[in-house]
């Protein structure tokens, strides 16, 4: 139960190698880089972040667009993504708890 | 077999059954609301929210099968039950599913019945509502779901307007962010207190069927049928000319089977007639004309807009996490600078008397919307204080008013404020503010939405608790507190009055007031910080606001939407927080002019110079003369309502007219540090009686904002002695 809040601190001081996300396909949307297309696989986090995502329609195999990931060109500020027509802006926090792969070419 | 089947073939004989079990599950149930709604309106979801039920959330259409019965969890929610029906596009029902629907609300007769409308696709949910109106006027409300969703993907919807169109309640709700549930649960808990009829203004006509519709809902039997169902007999004479034949199943049970069969007759031979002579079947006209309308209500009140594609060139300076929150300053200071500047004349009026246009400066103050007003109140209330004479002629002139006057002055500035946030609402600014500004505010427990709040506190911190409203509750109750710290133009008045006064050098006196902003954020920002680190924790919320914003897209402001937004939040504003004001000026009315003898025009024998008297130990560690610090006091206290009358009631005591400004101070004797720290208890000690009112009508709690007045009263007075005592030091 208590899982997703290690994880959720751990992150904070860099990604840890124990996740096997790293290198793999699956990775957090945080790093994600800009104009990149992937494809949500996982939703972690407490159930208030959890259904917070769900509800803006970031489900479990939606396609997102990255316009902007200031997190990865900054190092500070929000993650722009497009998906059905909307535009979120996604916290560094909330990102990391969308896990996702790369769109197959 | 066959008689249990109704004409159509379903196996309808299954409603009735089910009806039953409902019926037993329903024996405890004081006041019964159905919930019904087109699929995937996001019924469920508030279901599980407004229960605390645990059924699972599905993504298909129809995913509720079953009825579920539950109760309201709320105070006082006890034998209110909430009963979801299946989803429904109509109540002419096509599959058994919609027959469960219909005949719940015909069989069991629900008290009320909630509609739910998807702020996503009205088009499509509204004609669910417009037949539920239709067949059940006055126990008919609507919740509109997914409320906040809507503006993100451009659509815009005039709740008021809806509701006045339409004679029933409009509630925007949005279930998963937690907005506008409690409105919906005190709205019912209030219905079964109250158990109101609505008066739906809703009536269409049909045009050439109204002979037909008129003559049929006149006949005995109709009428019967509608007493046994609770439905309008007008909708089922409707709901069977469109060929609803499950009605008569229905009939037959509900009125027995002859006059069942003598209704049949009627319908039977009266479509036959019409379509005999106008050569249409009358259940497309009814069609035809319900569409009609849905198309003329969303017309009226819906305002929809397109993304473009791409990233355009201000959302990529927006996306810029340097530039972004510095354009988001910007815009915010240069809208408030023009909006204060029309309402009160501050602060271009400062800015042309330092530069050298003292004249103008005054003009602009004096013909300023807020200035007009008092001025005009100023007048009414001396006059009213003449011709009645004496103590009533006072409290008319000086409590009523002055009461009506202080509330009304504080309009033009409420719909100015609104003005501007509807505009940067509107336009889909807000939103790129909000994230842009998000890293900033993430480590004080506030996320980039408390930005907007933050800077309209600058110019009056009323609108900026009202505009709280967009926040989720854990952050709301941060921002809230936060709010009334910072300094506002009433308080910026009284500053300036005393720096120019006390100070000469106009580098120190610019120095002052910027000093008392940095302390008064400050204060702010602690608030928020100790919000965030302790209560958060003990109530189990997150330190830190994650953000997740839909940005809408870009566009210019429509003025309706404008419209929409300032009619709704300034009437509110009036109506929750202009009571409290006028009754809290009328109080500290009669504490100013009753002494102990009772009335008594002299201001410094009254119960609040006593009081102020009694209270004067607090200022004592400022070093300040027995004289001083009771009338500084004083001041103190009648700053209440309304920081501004620091200084007025300086002036009263001193027997002045209360326009004479600065030169009221002359007669104190101050040193620099005494006057800044007195200053910096002006600043925080307590928000005004409007701040206070429009906290406790947005808490709707009184002893939280009551708690808060103790705790900044308290840090106005740690920080004001601190201040003293470092500056002691320093000077």
């Amino acid at each position: 139960m208590w899982r997703w809040r290690r994880r959720g601190r751990s992150w904070r001081g860099g990604f840890p190698e124990a996740y096997p996300g790293r290198g793999g396909e699956v990775f957090p949307l945080l790093l994600a880089p800009t104009g990149s297309r992937v494809i949500v696989v996982e939703i972690d986090g407490p159930p208030f972040v959890h259904d917070r995502i769900i509800a803006l329609g970031i489900v479990r195999g939606q396609e997102l667009e990255i316009i902007k990931n200031n997190h990865l060109d900054f190092g500070l500020g929000p993650i722009i993504v497009r998906t059905s027509g909307m535009e979120i802006a996604v916290g560094r926090g909330m990102a990391s708890y969308i896990m996702v792969k790369h769109e197959a070419k | 077999m066959r008689q249990n089947r109704g004409p159509k073939g379903n196996k309808v004989h299954e409603s009735p059954r089910l009806l039953q079990r409902i019926a037993e599950r329903e024996k405890n149930c004081g006041l019964r609301i159905a919930i019904i709604g087109s699929p995937n309106v996001g019924k469920s979801v508030l279901y599980n929210i407004l229960t605390g039920g645990k059924a699972s959330i599905a993504n298909w259409p129809g995913s509720t099968v079953e009825y579920h019965v539950g109760e309201l969890k709320h105070p006082g929610g006890k034998g209110i039950c909430l009963i979801d029906l299946p989803g429904t596009y109509s109540l002419l029902p096509t599959s058994p599913e919609e027959e469960v629907t219909r005949d719940y609300l015909i069989y069991q007769k629900p008290e009320y019945i909630m509609v739910l409308l998807d702020a996503l696709s009205p088009e499509k949910s509204l004609a669910i509502v417009i037949q539920a109106i239709e067949a059940f006027p006055g126990r008919v409300f609507i919740v509109v779901t997914k409320s906040q969703l809507a503006h993100a993907h451009g659509v815009h919807i005039d709740f008021a307007g809806l509701s006045k169109l339409l004679g029933v309640p409009v509630i925007p709700v949005s279930a998963l962010e937690n907005i506008g549930l409690r409105d919906l649960k005190e709205f019912i808990t209030k219905l079964r207190e109250e158990k109101p009829q609505f008066e739906p203004k809703l009536r269409i006509k049909y045009g050439i069927l109204e002979d037909i519709i008129g003559r049929i809902t006149n006949e005995d039997v109709v009428k019967v049928f509608s007493n046994k169902t609770g439905a309008d007999s007008r909708w089922l004479v409707l709901n069977m000319l469109s060929g609803d034949k499950h009605l008569f199943y229905d009939a037959s049970l509900l009125i027995g089977k002859e006059k069942a069969e003598t209704l049949g007759e009627l319908i039977v031979k009266a479509t036959e007639e019409f379509k005999k002579i106008y050569g249409r079947n009358p259940s497309d006209l009814i069609i035809e004309h319900r569409f009609a309308l849905l198309r003329k209500i969303v017309s009226r009140t819906v305002v929809r807009y397109e993304r473009g594609a791409g990233e355009s060139f201000i959302d990529r300076l927006f996306h810029n996490p340097i530039i972004g929150p510095l354009l988001s300053l910007a815009i915010l200071l240069a809208t408030f600078f023009i909006a204060f500047s029309i309402n009160t004349g501050f602060p271009l009026n400062i800015i042309l008397d330092k530069a050298g246009f003292p004249g103008l400066a005054g003009f602009i103050e004096t013909h300023s919307l807020s200035g007009l007003l008092s001025y005009a109140f100023g007048l009414l209330g001396e006059s009213a204080k003449n011709f009645f004479g004496g103590a009533i002629g006072s409290l008319i002139g000086d409590g009523i008013i002055n009461g009506v006057g202080f509330v009304l002055s504080f309009l033009p500035l409420i719909l100015i404020v609104f003005l501007i946030i509807a505009v940067l609402e509107d336009t889909g600014l807000v939103a790129r503010m909000s994230y842009s500004f998000h890293h900033v505010l993430e480590p004080f427990g506030l996320s980039g939405k408390s930005l907007f709040p933050l800077m309209m506190g600058i110019g009056c911190n009323v609108p900026a608790v009202l505009s709280t409203r967009a926040l989720t509750e854990t952050e709301r109750k941060r921002a809230l507190f936060a709010v009334p710290f910072i300094p506002c133009q009433a308080r910026l008045a009284v500053i300036i009055a005393f720096t120019a006064a006390f100070f000469h050098n106009p580098l120190v006196q610019s120095l002052a007031v910027l000093a008392l902003y940095m302390i008064g954020f400050l204060a702010a920002i602690l608030t928020t910080l100790l919000l965030s680190v302790f209560y958060s924790k003990r109530r189990g919320e997150p330190r830190k606001i994650e953000l997740l914003l839909e940005v809408p897209p870009l566009h210019k402001p429509s003025w309706r939407v404008v419209w929409w937004y300032v009619k709704e939040n300034s009437s509110h504003f009036l109506k929750k927080a202009g009571t409290i004001i006028f009754f809290m000026s009328i109080i500290t009315w009669f504490l100013t002019v009753y002494g102990p003898h009772g009335f008594t025009s002299d201001a410094s024998g009254s119960l609040a110079a006593i009081l102020g008297r009694k209270l004067s130990f607090a200022l004592k560690p400022l070093g300040l003369g027995e004289e001083e610090s009771w009338k500084l006091t004083f001041a103190l206290l009648e700053g209440l309502v309304a920081k501004e009358v620091v200084l007025g009631s300086l002036a009263v005591i001193e027997g002045l007219p209360q326009s004479a400004g600065s030169s009221i101070l002359q007669h104190y004797v101050l040193t620099g540090s005494q006057v800044f720290s007195f200053l910096v208890i002006v600043t925080i000690y307590m928000p005004c009686i409007a701040t206070l009112a429009a906290m406790v009508g947005e808490l709707r709690d009184v002893k939280k904002p009551l708690l808060y007045l103790v705790y900044s009263i308290l840090l106005a007075f740690i920080l004001g002695y601190l201040s003293y005592f470092i500056l002691s030091f320093i000077l």
